[in-house]
């Protein structure tokens, strides 16, 4: 786009977001439960309940001053992403299949588990996707912001639970 | 001004597309570009545009969040764009979402603005 780039077939991933993907951690046991459980959602697989669970997850972290501002809008799209992956890629849409969202957290930290029922993935599909031209739909880039946005990135039951982390604001200021 | 007209006035879109002279403003209006449905509509619009004008400014003054599915079609657009010799530039763009544009990569290929009347100004002093 800028006028000293030459033009090219397509957008070519950049080795640190190569990288990223490469370095994926995903488990196949079940993810640690960190202090106590806040939050559990259960919500059929469509945008818009996935939305409405992101917004008032989003909302009472914020409230419980957990985030900063600026942590809660990158956290925001980063939960968007999982979410919106577990309803295409992992339920694929198919709206009887459920989406489970739940907040852990202890004093110092806190975990946003996304879990769907689908097959999962391993680190090779999602370097295919990222390398393919369907990543100018999307695919792997969503990865790459989730990976951007939180502390804390890994993938467990085979790829079916994503979990996102960081550390609590609140946590921080009482040092 | 007199020299612009909406393209898309008889569908009410929470998107604006304004021709003006030779560039196609495109000013997003929602603030969360997530829902599939609605990237697909402005996807589609966005496509409509640059097919009929040279250049493209996408405003995202107002955007906060967007997903990386709406991002990939950017791309698309501007790879598009760049296969009939045009151009799609973005304004607008501060904070977390030019952060999130940063981490997705955009930022190094996407000319981007500080607002509608600098994207302009820079395409008409580089014209191509």
């Amino acid at each position: 786009m800028n006028a000293s780039v030459p033009p090219t077939r397509g957008e070519e991933p950049t080795p640190n977001q190569l990288a990223m993907i490469e370095h994926l951690e995903i488990h196949a046991d079940a993810p640690p439960q960190r202090g106590i459980r806040h939050l559990h959602l259960s919500f059929p697989s469509a945008f818009v309940h996935g939305d409405d669970a992101v917004t008032l997850v989003i909302e009472r972290m914020h409230s419980w001053h957990w985030l900063t501002s600026e942590q809660t809008d990158l956290l925001a799209h980063a939960l968007h992403e999982a979410v919106g992956n577990a309803v295409v890629h992992g339920n694929r849409g198919h709206i009887e299949l459920t989406v489970e969202l739940e907040l852990w957290a202890d004093g110092q930290q806190w975990d946003l588990h996304v879990s769907d029922q689908g097959k999962g993935f391993s680190v090779r599909e999602a370097l295919r996707a990222f390398r393919g031209r369907r990543r100018n739909l999307g695919n792997g880039r969503g990865l790459v912001i989730m990976a951007g946005s939180v502390e804390r990135l890994t993938f467990h039951h085979g790829g079916r639970t994503v979990v996102l982390g960081g550390r609590r604001s609140d946590a921080l200021r009482r040092g | 001004m007199s020299h612009q007209h909406d393209i898309a006035a008889s569908e009410p879109t929470p998107w604006m597309i304004t021709r003006m002279g030779a560039v196609v403003v495109a000013e997003v209006m929602m603030p969360r570009l997530f829902d599939p449905v609605m990237v697909d509509r402005l996807d589609h619009d966005l496509h409509a545009a640059v097919g009929s004008a040279d250049d493209l400014v996408l405003d995202l003054t107002r955007v906060r969040y967007i997903s990386s599915a709406m991002l990939g079609r950017m791309v698309m657009l501007w790879m598009a764009a760049q296969k009939r010799g045009r151009r799609v530039v973005l304004s607008g763009v501060t904070g977390t979402l030019a952060e999130i544009l940063r981490i997705a990569g955009l930022h190094q290929r996407v000319q981007m603005h500080r607002d509608v009347a600098t994207a302009l100004a820079a395409l008409e002093t580089h014209p191509s």
